[in-house]
């Protein structure tokens, strides 16, 4: 292949097509097929639009002749609270973690709403990171849709009603001896564990079982078959030279991404200025069905199908074993040919990179995640890159607990169900015997805070708190500790799950003593343990207050990590272990395999009623408002399946097909996630519950949920679904915008793959003026090595900006208002594509195109280099759109605002208390784009001059920076030139986007290295 | 003291002044050239009509332009309050510093309306005023004990688009008070003396000097400038001032 070809990169299968030659027929705007949407009853007669036209002639002048201001009124406080400025916001570190995903937070509240999440730098688990669920979060505060008081069937009632009968009915069940199961999501809190501890004790026939609606039950058992220890470990991707991953998504969804990200992200810059060149860089080889987040971002990619990542994990093993001088595990010829894919030198480049590499797989198989310990304790990876002495807790849930619990609703056995923060009603495969076995229930009673599938069929809701009302801790990983503060007082009549239990066990005060007003009996709870439990590990402070001071503030209490060198000793003989593997080994299956994932925005679909979560598209299809059936271009050729084509799937529901390059040919993979039925307004019915596709299969250990399977179906039905996907939005019509090399060319030549950069130095030549910047000039730099596209700055953006929702339909149209979209190109073959991402942001041009074509001098270029952008002067001609070669501008075509087409948040009050008050809501018919975070920048600014200083590198942080959790981006002064970003922009990899427009722009990116080391030689 | 029953009477008043008169005389002046014109015919040279004519268009015209800038603006704006209270007894005769209540001014984009809890600092004691006896100061104490805000009439109005910091102009340009509120110390009711026109406020950032010794302004290339004696002043305007992302975004 020339170099030339190497170089093309495609957006969508069409325009592959195009690239390559392969069909000259396709047009490439094949996939936007957007332009089949009629506009129904849109069109206007002339005589119409004269009627409307006269009419509003006359209304204007009518209103114009009585125009009178507006009477405004200023209400002031009454007694104003001492922590409020008006004007000035609070930041106040908090948690958030709901039973799947953890983050040390930093919330920033105005005049008491909190409005925007940050990470918090302090803590060692996610270090300032956060991702798209996260930044999201601070939505979900303000849904239309949760419970705004205690339900009795479903009627509203008292919480002095509800406490007394289920007080009632708990203390009859438990003289009957009748059981109870409180069945909760993973809790990593201690308070709240000790919560369930004194509830236990009160009502002694009570068992807490957890649930986790994507299950990692099959590690944690393997952990505990191999090790004898039920937890998850924690992991170093940073200590690895090596990553080895089946399957695992751990950059988007697997266990804690952020923290992962943070890790994986640090060795993936190859140094330059300061040391050898490929020093530091990580190799990553991805095998998995599904091109996912982390799949796209490593270095080799190979696709397999689901059933064989056992046969090639044996094949490791067994290659090892004989390194290691043990005797592999025998397997039948007739088995392991199923496997087509062949490890290859994997084996022995493992082998040489001992203590310094990493295995992980995302199979819930636990046979599967037995041999996968085995191969890491092979490789020596335990109290290297993996710690099993400091576990993590993130996920608790046993598949054969809750399997053995539905068998036990229906028997009658549990008479008392408590459901705290799940959902089987819809996440479990079997939620159909779930729900006529709940019915079996006398006491039934969810902390649910909205009405969702499972809290439908209960007897009592008692509404949990949001978690930005609720005071919490947390012990993600062992030893590591972080609280949570309520960050607004309650907006409805709700009540903390927590209050709720010790309410019902008779704690109301802190353990006998009565709570005083504003403070909850669970505070002086959280309090109590923490003066008990953790206040004797620390020396520093003299008074458990000053220490309770402190450990809020930071959000985080983490006294340094207990070292732990202990060795691990295998717990399953060798005998045992081989019986135990060889059943990874399947059958070959006919058919369609399948392959279940999590998708970045939705996934578990707990979050699903969030609106932005749905629009922000899928970072790899690119695809949002929707799930779909993912399937290979092979597959799509042979069965002639074009994009959008529904097909009925195993008779349950209907999906529109998606051609994803990278997809494993015999396999076919659906988001969990979608197909809520209770879940709001804008969840309800989007997309499909694949859910029901989990398969439940017996294992050693007993039931365990399979994400993927054999012999799936699906026939077309003949419609074809018109997709709201970006990937060809925006489209910068084939010019060379990523760009790469390769770390061996790298290290011979730091401009690998930046040639063009040099070529257009030389030719920097202007007709404009050189611009001189006297105080400031703003500048951003992305590494795209860093960068693995997870799009959490696309929310933090929409967050800080006060971006609109728009909606399916508007997408369809490439209306999406998103002011930072990150771009995804495939090169080489749809096979085996190699993905790069790419966030464009507003480039902050010098010599801007946008700006000499407005005719009403609405954008600017200010004194510091910004493109600036005054909505109240523009008049929505878009030839500023036309003519930003970046097509970073976005047009309002419609009213987002107080507009029940389009119902998201912003067309109820409530729903509107998260928007940004420094920042203006556009209104229709303006142009708006990326201000560099202007009101942050003044903020910073406003703040080191009042307190007569310099502003220091990396003060000001734009939403996008401060939100990565990969520090892919930093943003700084240009004129300081020792600034990071002024150092970035020094680097030999850096290169600006259409750098030969002569645009000059503030954004520079940084090529993108990927390590092609060979995998080493046996 | 006696009781002033014109305590919250001002001396003054900036509302632009009515062209009511100008816009007679104009459509006088139309009207009685069109009735010369066609019926009356006293005049001989319609040249004469057609000057008038023109004239007098061109005042309507001017008139409606001036009226339409104003639309929006309130320059003069004074209207009454929940609370008869005076500016001129607070801050003018008992010399109260306006930061005393208007907290927010150094640290915040708002100034800010005082809680009435703070309106109590002295009015715990004060029960009684001089023109107003006790029914005012009583709405005070009403309104705290009942839990009622006091709605008071928001006087100086910028546009949502606009974004405006008191602590940039106070704090840290040293501005006072009375360069955009007036004379507030005389005013009873208070009254809006700047018309807050973006005209207006462009004009005092071209004239007024930056505090350039503030150290945040250390690393600006005009420092050299100012120096050499290249230049003699950095105005607002010069450090970007005036940049349309200085106030809207």
């Amino acid at each position: 292949m020339s170099t030339n070809e190497y170089k093309k990169h495609w957006g969508s299968i069409e325009e592959f097509e195009v690239v390559a030659g392969v069909n000259t027929q396709t047009e490439i705007n094949a996939s936007d097929n957007s332009r089949k949407i009629t506009k129904e009853n849109e069109s206007i007669s002339r005589r119409d639009f004269l009627k409307a036209s006269g009419f509003s002639l006359v209304a204007a002048s009518l209103t114009l002749s009585g125009c009178k201001n507006a009477i405004n009124k200023a209400i002031p406080y009454l007694i104003k609270p001492e922590s409020i400025t008006p004007g000035v916001s609070t930041f106040y570190a908090s948690t958030f973690f709901d039973g799947h995903d953890y983050c040390s937070i930093l919330v920033k509240t105005t005049e008491g709403r909190p409005i925007k999440i940050e990470g918090n730098t302090l803590s060692r688990v996610s270090t300032g990171g956060t991702n798209a669920k996260v930044q999201a979060s601070v939505l979900s505060l303000y849904d239309d849709f949760r419970i705004k008081s205690p339900l009795k069937a479903k009627q509203k009632t008292t919480w002095d009603t509800v406490d007394a009968e289920i007080i009632s009915k708990l203390e009859e069940l438990t003289k009957k001896g009748n059981k109870i199961v409180i069945l909760t999501s993973s809790i990593i809190s201690p308070s709240t564990k000790n919560v369930f501890k004194d509830f236990l004790k009160k009502y002694p026939t009570t068992e807490v079982i957890s649930y986790d609606a994507i299950s990692s039950s099959g590690m944690i058992e393997a952990n505990k078959m191999t090790f004898g220890k039920e937890v998850l470990p924690t992991y170093k991707f940073n200590r690895a030279d090596l990553i080895v991953s089946f399957g695992a998504d751990f950059l988007g969804t697997w266990i804690a991404p952020i923290e992962f990200t943070k890790q994986y992200a640090s060795r993936r810059t190859p140094r330059s200025k300061t040391g050898k060149a490929n020093a530091g860089i990580s190799k990553h080889v991805q095998f998995e069905s599904t091109l996912s987040l982390t799949g796209s971002n490593a270095d080799y990619r190979i696709p397999i199908n689901p059933s064989e990542e056992g046969p090639v994990l044996l094949e490791i093993y067994n290659k090892l074993a004989t390194r290691a001088g043990k005797k592999p595990v025998a397997v039948s010829d007739s088995k392991v040919a199923n496997s087509q894919i062949d490890a290859g030198t994997l084996p022995d480049e493992l082998w040489a990179k001992k203590g310094r590499a990493l295995v992980v797989s995302g199979s819930n198989d636990v046979h599967i995640q037995i041999l996968v310990n085995k191969i890491n304790s092979l490789i020596g990876s335990y109290g290297a890159t993996i710690d099993l002495g400091n576990p993590t807790y993130y996920r608790q849930g046993i598949d054969g607990k809750m399997a053995e619990l539905i068998e036990r609703l229906e028997k009658g056995e549990v008479k008392g169900m408590i459901l705290y923060h799940v959902n089987p009603a819809y996440d479990y495969p079997q939620a159909d015997r779930f729900i006529n076995a709940l019915a079996k229930t006398t006491l039934s009673v969810s902390f649910s805070e909205t009405m969702d599938e499972t809290a439908s069929l209960v007897n009592y809701i008692c509404p949990d708190n949001h978690f930005l009302e609720s005071w919490n801790d947390a012990e993600p990983r062992k030893g590591s500790f972080s609280l949570g503060q309520p960050t607004i007082g309650k907006l409805f009549d709700t009540r903390q799950a927590q209050e709720s239990l010790l309410k019902w066990t008779g704690l109301t005060g802190s353990q006998g003593g009565e709570a005083t007003e504003g403070e909850s009996a669970y505070y002086l709870y959280i309090k109590k343990y923490w003066e008990k439990a953790l206040y004797p590990l620390q020396s520093g402070h003299h008074s458990f207050a000053s220490f309770w001071t402190a450990a809020l503030q930071n959000g985080v209490y983490e006294p340094p990590a207990a070292h732990s060198k202990s060795p691990h000793t295998f717990l399953l003989s060798d005998h045992e272990f081989s019986k135990t593997v060889s059943s990874v080994l399947s059958e070959k299956t006919e058919g369609f395999e399948y392959s279940l994932y999590e998708s970045i925005g939705i996934g578990t679909g707990r979050h699903a009623n969030n609106p932005w979560l749905q629009e922000l598209p899928d970072p790899v299809s690119k695809v949002c408002w929707d799930n779909y059936l993912a399937v290979s271009y092979g597959t799509a050729k042979k069965l002639n399946l074009k994009l959008g084509d529904n097909v009925k799937i195993n008779d349950l529901f209907e999906l529109p097909v998606l051609i994803q390059p990278g997809q494993s040919d015999h396999t076919v993979s659906i988001a969990l996630g979608y197909g809520r039925t209770h879940a709001g307004k804008v969840a309800d019915h989007v997309g499909k519950n694949a859910y029901k596709l989990v398969s439940l299969q017996k294992r050693k250990n007993g039931i365990q949920r399979i994400y993927s399977g054999g012999g799936i179906t699906f026939k077309p039905t003949g419609r074809n679904y018109i997709f709201a996907l970006t990937q060809t939005h925006h489209t910068m019509e084939g010019r060379n915008h990523v760009r790469r090399g390769r770390l061996s060319e790298y290290a011979k030549n730091p401009y690998t793959g930046n040639e063009q950069r040099i070529e257009d130095l030389k030719h920097k030549v202007s007709l404009y003026k050189a611009r001189v910047f006297e105080g400031h000039h703003w500048g951003l730099a992305v590494d795209l090595s860093r960068c693995t596209g997870c799009s959490a700055c696309v929310i933090a953006c929409t967050a800080e900006n006060n971006v609109p929702v728009v909606g399916r339909d508007e997408v369809r149209q490439k209306r999406i208002m998103h002011w930072l979209r990150v771009d995804r190109y495939y090169s080489e073959q749809p096979v085996r594509p190699e993905v790069y991402f790419q966030p464009v942001m507003c480039m902050q041009c010098n010599h801007a195109p946008c700006e000499n074509v407005c005719p009403v001098g609405a954008t600017q270029n200010s004194k510091e280099g910004l493109n600036e952008m005054a909505y109240n002067r523009c008049v929505g001609t878009r030839y500023c759109m036309n003519n930003c070669p970046y097509h970073v501008r976005r047009f309002n075509w419609l009213a987002y605002s107080n507009n029940n087409k389009f119902d998201y948040n912003t067309n109820s009050e409530l729903g509107k208390m998260v928007l940004n008050p420094d920042v203006v809501v556009r209104s229709r018919g303006v142009v708006e784009k990326c201000t560099f975070c202007v009101q942050r920048i003044q903020e910073s600014k406003l703040v080191a001059k009042t307190e007569n200083r310099e502003l220091l590198d990396g003060e000001i942080k734009t939403a996008c920076v401060q939100a990565c959790p990969a520090g892919a981006m930093v943003f700084g002064d240009l004129n300081k030139k020792d600034s990071a970003v002024s150092k970035a922009f020094l680097d030999e990899r850096n290169y600006f986007l259409l750098e030969e427009l002569h645009t000059v722009p503030a954004v520079g990116y940084l090529t993108k290295i990927k390590n092609d080391e060979p995998l080493a030689k046996s | 003291m006696k009781a002033n029953p014109d305590f919250l009477q001002n001396a003054f008043s900036y509302l632009p002044l009515s062209s009511n008169g100008l816009f007679s005389l104009a459509c006088l002046l139309i009207a009685f050239a069109l009735l010369d014109l066609f019926f009356t015919r006293a005049i001989r040279f319609k040249a004469v009509h057609g000057l008038v004519l023109l004239a007098g268009s061109a005042l309507v015209v001017k008139i409606a332009v001036g009226e339409a800038v104003l639309l929006g603006r309130s320059q003069g704006y004074e209207p009454d309050q929940p609370i008869k209270f005076s500016h001129r007894i607070h801050a003018g005769e008992n010399k109260i510093n306006c930061v005393y209540c208007h907290t927010g001014v150094n640290d915040s984009r708002y100034a800010g309306i005082p809680p009435a809890s703070l309106c109590l600092n002295c009015h715990n004691v004060i029960r009684s005023g001089t023109n107003t006896g006790k029914t005012e100061i009583d709405k005070i104490h009403q309104s705290v004990d009942s839990g009622t805000a006091i709605r008071w009439v928001k006087v100086h109005t910028l546009p949502d688009f606009v974004y405006f910091s008191h602590a940039q102009h106070v704090n840290v340009g040293k501005i006072q008070c009375k360069k955009c509120h007036g004379d507030v110390e005389n005013m009873g009711r208070i009254q809006q003396v700047s018309d807050l026109s973006m005209g207006w406020c462009i004009q005092c950032h071209r004239e007024t000097n930056v505090n350039f010794d503030n150290k945040y302004y250390a690393s600006y290339k005009q420092h050299k400038a100012l120096e050499s004696g290249k230049i003699s002043k950095v105005t607002a305007q010069d450090i970007g001032g005036n940049n349309c992302s200085k106030c809207h975004y």
